[in-house]
């Protein structure tokens, strides 16, 4: 029988062990963003200075030193290094301004999309599946199962278009793409995010208006996560369902509704903390295409712009952001179950 | 641990039973109607998918079923040539995933030590950026193309199959024949091809099967950004970018997202099929 | 009516595809305040098909007929709501496998406490109280440090005493236990045994006990059904079972008995398998593994009838002479 103590000192190495290899993971996502930028057959000075000046031995000379390229790989590689620990991920070709500096400016756009849309993918994923596992191989279960496989199977950014399309264009009942009305200030920078901006400030009259853009985009991103989630709820909630103690539960009287929102519920959500974590990965690459649709200002359109202007300090910056993204949301994950889940074993 | 006996049925009668299940039904004749599409649409297409054949944006009607596009070509008969840019691609990726996934998930799994270690660790350096990112950056690196679309996804695709391979390996090498194999004194390379890898590649296959559909959505979303296919070809990913362009005629769009849409659903119930048919085990939805 | 729990004719029927599974076949059941019964037979003799139908926990699939009277109360009549109060409240039930009975993701504390709050709406700061107290009543060590561990950090013993802690919580007048020994260890076993000895000394709780062990039932019990292919095959009070069956599915049970106080006690399996109980047949169910069996059994199925002699009850044609040496020993 293991002591309280003792749980939090496990939970404590669990995490420890898995913040070390994290530099190492790092370490790799950042060489290999080195490698395929520099990898390059096109010449990205074409991008800096412009096809007229590449004749100008002045221009390129300085354009070459200003942006590295004239050191050797290596050479460019320790000096990325080094800058890299300092915190600076370069300067952008195309914004002429420091990658990172781009990065924080967009984070809390994309962030604000992905964690609604994930919202309405756990939310909706959990009341589809609960709702299909109650009705099992009745009309509502099909339906159901129906809508999470066209949600998955679905292009996201055709998705956003077709949304688009029928909710603004032609019936008018939600506004167009973009965070923000045409001619509106962005509300007093204080977190980045518009909605908490607008209610921190006290603009309350832009709360509205902002939530009704996300909720396209966020619906459209987040159909995908409802139809994995949904499907992983009813499945495991069949499971459970089966499982002994559900059986002692109604034998202590419990209603239904406690049987199963409660008792089979809790040990069926597990395995949806997982999911929650990888969906965070595919919900950073469902932001770069539903962001294009939506013009939506974030990293994800960002990338974009960066790979077709092959702004190569920018997609390194983008994909090193995606790798810590990444490894951050694992580790959360792997905490949140180990907590949530009070058998695992935390080796 | 798990020793199953097979049940007596031949092969034919779980495939007939499956074949009875709507779903599979379903995704069989969508894999078939494409297979047809691909390697016949040049012979009976109404037009040509590169020319202009009418008025610019025209709505679907019965001579243009899907309207014109922005250049005056038959959305239509586009819609139809893009299985030919997206499905081989699509393949080629998925058996050069399956057979790089597997050939080194199984020497890892069944190696272990630093050859398992090194394997495992590219795979989960691979595996920790977001994939549309890595194949945006690689496939901008290596410049646009359906050619350098495919390098990209490979690139973000055989990790899968390495690590899922592995953990087969892993598995199936505590199973009692294999041990039983090792006593009687047969070679590891014996083992790994006669008695792991035969039940290893099951999974590969349904995943393959699966996966396929994915993989044309991966692609079409690298076509989208302007990454993948190139301006003039009816790839699905770029038309529907052109869809996104002309936003008011809704029918340059419409027909290629409906495509995607069959092709994923189509290769993931025939997965499921599959899975049925080769796992006598799984019991499939419940 | 002086019973506690009345089970009159009592049918249960599972719906398997296009068969029909006849579990449990009209039995008839009397339990008296303060009374432990055993319920004794093979997996798939109907024993917990019956107690289960009792408390209408049975799958969707199960159709039942018959009448269940509880203190008075008709229960297959009674509506979910009235069950729910029942069920915990009135009448406990612990389960065969303590290991999944609890629910892993909450404390042992609450789940107790969640019975109670259920049944004696009282805040969750008395129930807890509550709770500790009748993990002390179950003899589990420390019991306020105990409310606190999950499931998974104890062992198989202490899970049931939860299990039976839980099923106590509301003071109910009648026990179900459906084999709370069998996935046990054999000390364990005695030990959950003494525990519920003791309660309906305490408590005079009625407790109904199901097994396939009669070893269990035959120090605990008063007496005792034993059961085959869904009937009730010989019933009375325990030494009379123990000591004077006459029915041969009663005798192979005893006979699987290891036992210290008969001398040349070797084990007798009883022969075949139990009978499809998707099939009706006219005769005795138990006639085609019988030794007994006269032509009689193939045709007529007999009934519960009191024996003369043994002052038992007993369903069959042919029945076996009293043991001589079992006899001796009483």
């Amino acid at each position: 029988m293991s002591a309280p103590t003792s749980y939090w000192g496990s939970m404590f190495r669990f995490i420890a062990r898995r913040l070390i290899i994290m530099p190492f993971l790092l370490f790799g996502i950042v060489t290999i963003s080195f490698v395929i930028s520099r990898f390059i057959p096109s010449d990205p000075l074409i991008s800096i200075v412009g096809e007229r000046q590449l004749n100008n031995p002045v221009v390129v000379l300085a354009a070459k030193q200003r942006w590295g390229l004239d050191k050797s790989m290596f050479g460019q590689y320790t000096s990325y290094m080094s800058n890299l620990a300092k915190g600076d991920l370069g300067i952008s070709f195309r914004t002429k301004t420091p990658v990172v500096g781009d990065l924080i400016d967009r984070l809390p756009a994309t962030f604000e999309l992905a964690f609604t849309a994930m919202f309405f993918g756990t939310v909706g994923g959990v009341l589809l599946g609960v709702l299909a596992a109650s009705r099992r191989n009745k009309i509502a279960d099909h339906v159901s199962r129906l809508f999470a496989l066209v949600g998955s199977s679905l292009p996201v950014f055709w998705l956003g278009l077709v949304l688009l399309y029928i909710f603004y264009a032609r019936f008018g009942l939600m506004p167009g793409p973009g965070r923000l009305p045409p001619r509106v200030d962005a509300p007093n920078d204080i977190t980045g995010f518009y909605l908490f901006d607008a209610i921190l400030s006290g603009d309350f009259g832009l709360v509205w208006p902002i939530i009704q853009r996300l909720l396209l985009p966020a619906f459209a991103l987040g159909w995908g996560l409802m139809g994995i989630i949904s499907r992983l709820v009813r499945s495991s909630m069949l499971d459970e369902l089966q499982a002994d103690y559900v059986r002692t539960a109604r034998a202590k009287g419990l209603t239904e509704r406690v049987v199963f929102c409660k008792h089979a519920l809790r040990n069926a959500l597990l395995p949806v903390l997982t999911v929650l974590g990888f969906s965070i990965a595919s919900l950073l690459t469902g932001a770069v295409l539903t962001e294009t649709i939506f013009s939506w200002n974030g990293v994800g359109s960002y990338a974009v712009s960066a790979t077709r202007s092959l702004d190569y300090p920018a997609i390194n910056g983008v994909c090193i952001l995606g790798g810590i993204v990444f490894l951050i949301s694992n580790l959360i994950t792997d905490v949140l179950y180990a907590y949530a889940d009070p058998k695992i074993r935390l080796a | 641990m798990t020793s199953h006996v097979d049940q007596p049925q031949s092969f034919l009668i779980r495939a007939f039973s499956v074949g009875r299940r709507p779903q599979v039904a379903f995704g069989l004749v969508i894999a078939l109607f494409w297979l047809i599409v691909l390697t016949t649409v040049s012979i009976w297409a109404p037009y040509d998918p590169l020319e202009a054949v009418g008025t610019r944006l025209i709505a679907p009607s019965m001579t243009h079923l899907l309207g014109t596009d922005a250049l005056g070509r038959d959305v239509f008969t586009r819609v139809l040539y893009g299985a030919r840019e997206s499905m081989p691609i699509a393949a080629a990726v998925i058996v050069c995933a399956t057979v790089i996934g597997t050939l080194l998930g199984a020497v890892a799994g069944y190696a272990g030590g630093w050859v398992d270690a090194i394997v495992m660790r590219i795979t989960d350096v691979v595996m920790a950026f977001p994939a549309i990112l890595l194949a945006m950056a690689i496939s901008a690196a290596l410049g646009p193309g359906l050619r350098n679309g495919f390098i990209a996804i490979l690139i973000v695709w055989w990790p899968i199959y390495a690590r899922l391979v592995r953990g087969q390996v892993l598995s199936i090498k505590q199973r009692e024949h294999v041990e039983a194999a090792i006593s009687i004194g047969a070679t590891r390379r014996r083992i790994l091809q006669k008695h792991v890898m035969p039940m290893a590649i099951t999974p590969v296959l349904v995943n393959a099967t699966m996966d396929f559909g994915q993989v044309v959505l991966f692609l079409s979303s690298l076509s989208f950004l302007g990454l993948g296919a190139l301006p003039p070809s009816p790839e699905w990913g770029s038309m529907i970018t052109e869809g996104a362009k002309n936003f008011y005629q809704w029918w340059i769009a419409v027909g290629p997202g409906l495509a995607i849409l069959t092709v994923v659903l189509g290769f993931n119930f025939l997965g499921d099929g599959l899975r049925d048919v080769l796992d006598p085990r799984s019991k499939g939805d419940k | 009516m002086n019973s506690l729990l009345s089970i009159k004719d009592l049918h249960v029927s599972f719906g398997l595809g296009l068969e029909t599974v006849d579990a449990v076949r009209g039995i008839n059941l009397e339990i008296a305040r303060g009374e432990i019964v055993g319920i004794v037979g093979e997996s798939g003799s109907g024993k917990s098909a019956s107690m289960l139908s009792v408390m209408r926990l049975l799958a969707t699939t199960a159709t039942t007929r018959g009448t269940v009277h509880f203190a008075g109360k008709e229960l297959f009549s009674a509506s979910s709501k009235e069950m729910r109060g029942i069920r915990g409240g009135k009448i406990g039930m612990i389960f065969q496998d303590p290991m999944t009975s609890l629910n892993p993701s909450f404390r042992i504390g609450s789940q107790i406490a969640e019975a109670i709050i259920r049944h004696q709406h009282v805040s969750t700061k008395i129930a807890v109280s509550k709770a500790t107290d009748l993990l002390e009543v179950v003899s589990i060590p420390r019991p306020s440090e105990s409310m606190s561990l999950f499931p998974h950090e104890m062992s198989g013993g202490m899970k049931q005493r939860v299990m039976i802690a839980m099923a106590i919580a509301n003071d109910p007048e009648l026990l179900i236990a459906d084999e709370p020994t069998t996935a046990l260890d054999v000390t364990i076993q005695a030990q959950i045994l003494e525990v519920l000895k003791g309660l309906r000394e305490t408590r005079n709780l009625s407790i109904v006990i199901i097994t396939h062990d009669l070893g269990v039932v035959a120090g605990l019990a008063d007496s005792v059904n034993v059961m085959y292919a869904g009937e009730i095959v010989e019933s009375g009070d325990v030494e009379g079972v123990f000591y004077k069956a006459t029915h041969p599915y009663s005798r192979g049970l005893l006979s699987c008995v290891p036992r210290l106080d008969i001398r040349e006690s070797a084990l007798h399996p009883i022969g075949g398998d139990p009978p499809k109980l998707s099939e009706k047949t006219p005769g005795c169910s138990f006639q085609p593994r019988c030794k007994n069996a006269i032509d009689l059994c193939e045709t007529t199925s007999p009934t519960l009838r009191s024996s003369t002699v043994t002052g038992l009850k007993v369903s069959c044609h042919n029945p076996m002479e009293p043991s001589p040496q079992m006899s001796e020993s009483i």
